[in-house]
């Protein structure tokens, strides 16, 4: 338990400085987001939106937010080392892939901690909006950082099959698409074809986002599913990065030494 | 001594522009407990695919490595505590110092006493002045000194150096060596894959010759010399090799003969045969100017195995 702990908090060590030094990656949980809610906000104020509208993009602006950075982070570490040529030194110390993908995604956690604060700070102090049921928010937060990581897992494993530059694509891309496609501020129903809705419930990121939305009377929470979407993710998650991870193994695609 | 590292029929084949291409064609080797291995062999010969399945980054086609008894496919975890490893074409990440850097490292490994693991293990190859430098930034030969550090960080049992001394200054390799001997007398067993023959000769102390994904001979420099070149060879420096020729020619002893321009080599059976041929020869007048016995060079051994095998 101690080298496991070690482990992660060695990788979360490792992409904090580089988030810190990297303008590229501080741009992340700086300007990037905080240019998206303002985009969407300041959009919806000028048109005298609803306020609890207002209040739900917000939300679900860092919800959101919280797929990508989790599912981003937990992959990404690999990717950057890659192409440093440095991944054979990490792979070749006693941490798992696993472990790997932990510390990944326990960044991706503080990552979304400090744009909610951001977000919240500007709901407040912009618009003097305040969340009127905070505990919900942060369960549905958490299903989505867990969503995020069932996704970088995923991603995890094909990067070592795949191309690593194709990899990093989708590792930005999807969390993005599979976000706003699951309703973070509006309802699928009256968006997208019966057909679609149905595979689109089988996300857990759109039940988290219901859970959101519920907060402001828009939709009606179902935690069975929520709960259950999640597990079958994580378990899928699991059992394809490790069939990828070792068939990358196996093809010699994982990492080349020299 | 106990096998510290065991090989046993390691194969793997890639796909290569459709075609099947045998890396590895069932290998096998023990290295012992304390010894410093060297695998030699042209570029493409396997031996960075071996390095690869040792450290489980491969899984090979059939085979088993083991490493402290334990499987290197399925074992990582437990087995990477003990050993290190080192590529002269590995890359360091941008953004950290050298001491940022054996930091995240010796959290990985879980050690102890960090502050002086770094310092120790930059000490060795005389970077302590860069500690707060950043690796990135290096030039070559500083880098795969950087890499060398972090490969000695947990005091590995076993080190995999993977062409080291690739891009160091003269200076350099030559304090690689000198490390190489010191973790040799501490007891660390090495494998070094190299190019460097003259390298492999004063550092190992078993080489192994891979070409083609096979190996072609195993032992030490001097059983691999015995059997490649099994006679002494004098070389006679005289005025008189015709006559001297003559003399030999046909002596039970003597195996074969080389004339020229004042020069002579003589091919003994054995070295036992050495003090009757001089004893001859010191009564001919054949104007001898000097006699030296011949050490054939891991060089013209590698060329003669890498030719036709053992």
């Amino acid at each position: 338990m101690k080298d496991f702990i070690s482990h992660v908090i060695a990788v979360l060590y490792r992409n904090l400085i580089w988030s810190y030094r990297s303008p590229f990656r501080l741009l992340d949980v700086t300007l990037w987001p905080l240019w998206m809610v303002f985009m969407l906000s300041v959009f919806l104020s000028v048109v005298d939106a609803d306020p609890s509208y207002l209040a739900l993009i917000i939300v679900s602006v860092a919800g959101w937010r919280a797929i990508f950075f989790v599912g981003f982070e937990t992959t990404v570490m690999v990717l950057e080392e890659h192409w440093h040529d440095a991944l054979p030194d990490i792979l070749v110390s006693p941490i798992s892939a696993l472990q790997l993908a932990l510390g990944g995604a326990l960044t991706g956690v503080l990552k979304t901690i400090a744009v909610v604060i951001m977000f919240l700070a500007v709901g407040y102090l912009a618009f003097g909006i305040e969340l009127a049921d905070f505990a919900t928010f942060l369960i549905a937060l958490f299903f989505l950082m867990l969503a995020g990581f069932s996704f970088g897992f995923v991603l995890f494993g094909m990067a070592a099959v795949f191309d690593k530059r194709n990899v990093f694509t989708l590792s930005f891309m999807l969390p993005e698409v599979i976000g706003v496609a699951s309703g973070p501020y509006y309802n699928i129903a009256d968006v997208f074809p019966p057909c679609m809705v149905s595979v689109l419930n089988t996300f857990p990121t759109t039940h988290a986002f219901n859970l959101i939305k519920s907060i402001f009377g828009i939709t009606q929470p179902d935690y069975f599913m929520l709960v259950i979407t999640s597990m079958v993710w994580l378990c899928l998650a699991i059992v394809l990065n490790r069939t990828l991870y070792d068939f990358g193994r196996r093809m010699g695609t994982l990492t080349k030494v020299g | 001594m106990n096998s510290i590292v065991s090989v046993r029929n390691i194969s793997k084949s890639f796909s290569s522009g459709g075609q099947p291409v045998k890396a590895l064609d069932s290998i096998s080797f023990n290295i012992k407990k304390g010894e410093v291995f060297g695998l030699l062999g042209p570029n493409g010969a396997g031996k960075t695919t071996l390095i690869s399945v040792l450290c489980g980054f491969l899984i090979p086609d059939s085979g088993k490595a083991k490493m402290f008894g334990m499987d290197c496919t399925n074992e990582g975890c437990t087995i990477h505590k003990r050993m290190n490893f080192t590529t002269g074409f590995g890359g360091i990440s941008e953004f950290f110092s050298c001491e940022e850097l054996l930091k995240f490292y010796c959290m990985l490994y879980n050690l102890d006493n960090t502050e002086q693991r770094i310092s120790l293990s930059l000490q060795a190859t005389n970077l302590e002045k860069f500690r707060k430098h950043r690796p990135a930034d290096f030039s070559s030969g500083l880098g795969r000194r950087f890499l060398i550090s972090k490969a000695l960080l947990n005091d590995p049992e076993v080190l995999l150096l993977d062409e080291p001394t690739v891009g160091l200054d003269v200076e350099s390799a030559t304090n690689l060596r000198d490390l190489i001997h010191r973790l040799k007398k501490k007891g660390t067993t090495i494998l070094l894959t190299t190019h460097n023959l003259k390298e492999a000769e004063e550092l190992c102390d078993r080489i192994a010759l891979i070409r083609g994904g096979k190996i072609i001979a195993t032992g030490t420099v001097n059983e691999l010399k015995d059997k490649c070149f099994p006679y002494e060879v004098l070389d006679i420096r005289c005025s008189k090799p015709a006559k001297l020729g003559h003399l030999l020619n046909g002596r039970a002893q003597v195996v074969k003969i080389e004339k020229s321009e004042g020069r002579i080599k003589i091919f003994l059976k054995s070295e036992k045969d050495v003090a009757a041929i001089l004893k001859l020869i010191s009564n001919a007048d054949s104007g001898i100017i000097s006699v030296n016995t011949v050490e054939p060079e891991l060089k013209s051994l590698y060329s003669k195995l890498m030719r036709s095998g053992l």
